[in-house]
């Protein structure tokens, strides 16, 4: 069976994981966390389960030829749609920047033929990247959907994954002395550098305990792995931005560790004006308030909110789990609303 | 006189002495001309130390200071997340600034005492609202006396590179100097679209910088430069490289190595990652800081742009120099922020 003997694979080539951090998009902790939930992939029989929860008994055919464009922030996200393409029986051509090796790695773990294509600019020949494809899997920003819904023709089917907005919710009933709970909020916002649809971009937090996250994930700074330094300067100009903002007019409180370069900002919005480029960005207000903000200002662009000490309604968000897992989606869970299988298969009547 | 209009008025840019109380005090008395007109400045203070002010804030918040002054206001190009500065320059302040600018633009020999063509890769600035920089070229015409003058770009500030090349054509024959101002995009964009060669009997005197981000750039400043020297070749053709920003009074012309030496006008700090100043040779966020401008608190300026200071440089010149890299790297465009953006 395909899904099992790519399973198997899989497995061979995770367990060298570790040795492609700098080679791919991940920092060691990011790295670790890719290798487990592949693993579990393979250990849970995640991919045939996949299979027939999605695709179930009716009978399908594979779309035909794939082109895979996703963003590389996302190292288990492009492991999972090339793992989706192929166990759908697609042929597969990818397009890659910066993770050229370890997708090309990838793709030898396997075991199966797919063409890998260099990033070639903006100047690219859409007709050559094009050619011949039945479907065109696209995960990034704004624009790199619209480029591929000008591009293809009509007959190409688009599965997009466009950008999505992922958030924490802090409740009156969490225990802010809990520091595993602290360590798991932490987790959520730093792997994967804070990059991906994942990652919480702010924290509404029950206006009683403002003051006291605000200082405990202060004290946590200058422990996490530093950012690059073209980021951490980017992150100095940023907070000295807010801090002076913060004495003009008190909307903004801001706490930067210049080792790290990571930091917290408590502001009582959710304008991202208001936020570091890479940090903890509390929005201390109820949580009523805030989060029925963000399903007015980011309708359908809600992805994952993670919760701690509140039972909270979807409210826009297409996943809701507790803090700790807002990157451990399971692969037999929908990705965005939707089971992503259905999209790279044509169902049979007859 | 004051102490800021004794620094305009220094003549010699590159001595500085050491220490230079000048400066210092022109530097104290800036801050005393702010703090005693601006509320909002006074409020960014928060102990004795003057507060370094990101060149962000001023597109945030409005924070000019009131001259009493006539005077006319300029925007950036808005390169920064596409915000804007609006800063008004008031006549005390220009004329410091054009009096320490006549200063470096003769040190650089970037003047000529005969009547000059001035080919400006920019709009016209009387011909609408433009950004800062079309208004800054038009008054580097100040170099030498003006025989003629065209704005190679559109009111919408589009560039016509056939306009430019016709305007070259018609001046190969003349002997006079050829002084051509522009951004550096739009000096790209003339040399691709050029045709064929269009050589000069005069000189051609060349000074482009800023105006990339947000663009594609096909050419390197190297690659672009050569292309420039083939397709205008000259008895000489010098191509310099400019550094400023509208927040910032002063703009800064390249030596023959590059870099972009610090007058006495002016102090550069690089600051580092940790958020110390960087040693040298090391990269860091560009601070700036001049006293000229009466309108603006931006005398003690933190850009967003990265660049490493050295001591001396390959021209002769002693004194600190700086080699600009680069705008600093947002991490704007990836997913997670666009959505929340």
């Amino acid at each position: 069976m395909r899904a099992r003997a790519l399973a198997d694979r899989l497995r061979g080539w995770v367990d060298g994981l570790p040795a492609l951090v700098g080679g791919g998009a991940a920092d060691p902790a990011t790295a670790a966390f890719c290798a487990s939930a592949l693993r579990r992939i393979c250990d849970e029989d995640l991919l045939v389960r996949k299979v027939e929860a999605e695709l179930g008994a009716a009978p399908w055919a594979p779309v035909g030829r794939v082109l895979i464009v996703v963003s590389e922030n996302d190292l288990l996200g492009t492991a999972l749609a090339l793992l989706g393409a192929l166990v759908t029986g697609n042929q597969v051509r990818i397009k890659v920047r910066h993770t050229r090796r370890l997708v090309d790695s990838l793709v030898a773990g396997l075991g199966v033929p797919c063409e890998v294509l260099d990033w070639d600019g903006p100047g690219q020949d859409d007709e050559v990247v094009l050619a011949d494809i039945d479907a065109v899997l696209v995960a990034g920003g704004d624009a790199v959907i619209r480029r591929y819904r000008r591009a293809a023709p009509a007959h190409v089917r688009l599965v997009e994954w466009g950008p999505a907005l992922s958030a924490a919710a802090i409740g009156p009933e969490a225990d802010l002395a809990d520091d595993a709970m602290l360590d798991r909020l932490v987790s959520d916002v730093t792997l994967f550098g804070q990059r991906v649809c994942s990652s919480p971009q702010l924290i509404a937090v029950d206006p009683r305990h403002g003051e006291l996250l605000h200082a405990r994930l202060g004290d946590r700074l200058d422990a996490l792995a530093p950012l690059p330094d073209d980021e951490r300067l980017a992150q100095h100009a940023r907070a000295a931005e807010l801090e002076l903002l913060g004495r003009l007019d008190g909307r903004v409180r801001v706490a930067l560790d210049r080792t790290s370069g990571w930091g917290v900002t408590s502001s009582a919005s959710i304008d991202p004006a208001l936020r570091l480029h890479r940090g903890f960005a509390l929005v201390v207000a109820p949580l009523a308030d805030t989060l029925a903000e963000l399903a007015r200002r980011h309708r359908r662009r809600l992805q994952t909110l993670g919760t701690w000490g509140a039972a909270l309604p979807h409210g826009g968000f297409t996943r809701v789990c507790p803090i700790g897992a807002m990157h451990a989606r399971s692969p037999l869970e929908p990705h965005d609303g939707v089971f992503e299988l259905t999209r790279l298969v044509d169902f049979l009547a007859s | 006189m004051s102490a800021i209009d004794d620094l305009a008025a220094v003549r010699e840019p590159y001595a500085v002495p050491e220490p230079d109380r000048l400066f210092d005090a022109a530097m104290a008395e800036c801050d005393d001309w702010h703090r005693k007109r601006n509320p909002a400045y006074v409020r960014l203070w928060a102990g004795p130390a003057r507060p370094v002010v990101p060149v962000g804030l001023f597109k945030r918040v409005a924070l000019d200071t009131p001259t009493g002054a006539e005077g006319s206001w300029l925007r950036s190009t808005g390169t920064s997340g596409g915000s804007q500065t609006r800063v008004f320059f008031d006549r005390i302040s220009l004329a410091r600034i054009e009096l320490a600018m006549l200063q470096m633009f003769l040190h650089a020999r970037f003047f000529d005492l005969r009547p000059a063509r001035f080919l400006l890769l920019a709009p016209d600035p009387s011909s609408g609202d433009h950004p800062g920089y079309a208004t800054a070229f038009d008054k580097f015409t100040a170099c030498a006396p003006v025989a003629e003058r065209v704005y190679a770009c559109a009111a919408d500030g589009t560039l016509d590179p056939a306009r430019a090349w016709a305007a070259l054509e018609r001046w190969a024959a003349d002997e006079a100097t050829v002084f051509v101002f522009g951004l550096s995009v739009h000096l790209e964009r003339l040399v691709l679209a050029a045709r064929r060669p269009v050589p000069q009997r005069g000189v051609v005197k060349a000074l482009t910088g800023g105006g990339w981000k947000g663009l594609a750039q096909s050419l390197s400043r190297g690659e672009m430069v050569e292309r420039f020297r083939e397709l205008v070749p000259a008895p000489s053709c010098e191509v310099r490289d400019l550094f400023g920003m509208t927040e910032h009074a002063l703009h800064y012309l390249s030596c023959a190595a590059g870099r972009f030496h610090v007058p006495r006008y002016a102090r550069v700090v690089v600051v580092g990652p940790d958020g110390e100043p960087a040693p040298s040779g090391r990269p860091g966020l560009i601070r700036l800081l001049n006293p000229f401008f009466a309108s603006i608190p931006s005398h003690d300026l933190l850009s967003e742009d990265v660049g490493a200071l050295h001591e001396g440089c390959a021209c002769g010149l002693a004194g600190p120099s700086l080699e600009y890299h680069h705008r600093v790297t947002t991490p704007a465009g990836t997913c997670a922020a666009e959505a929340a953006a």
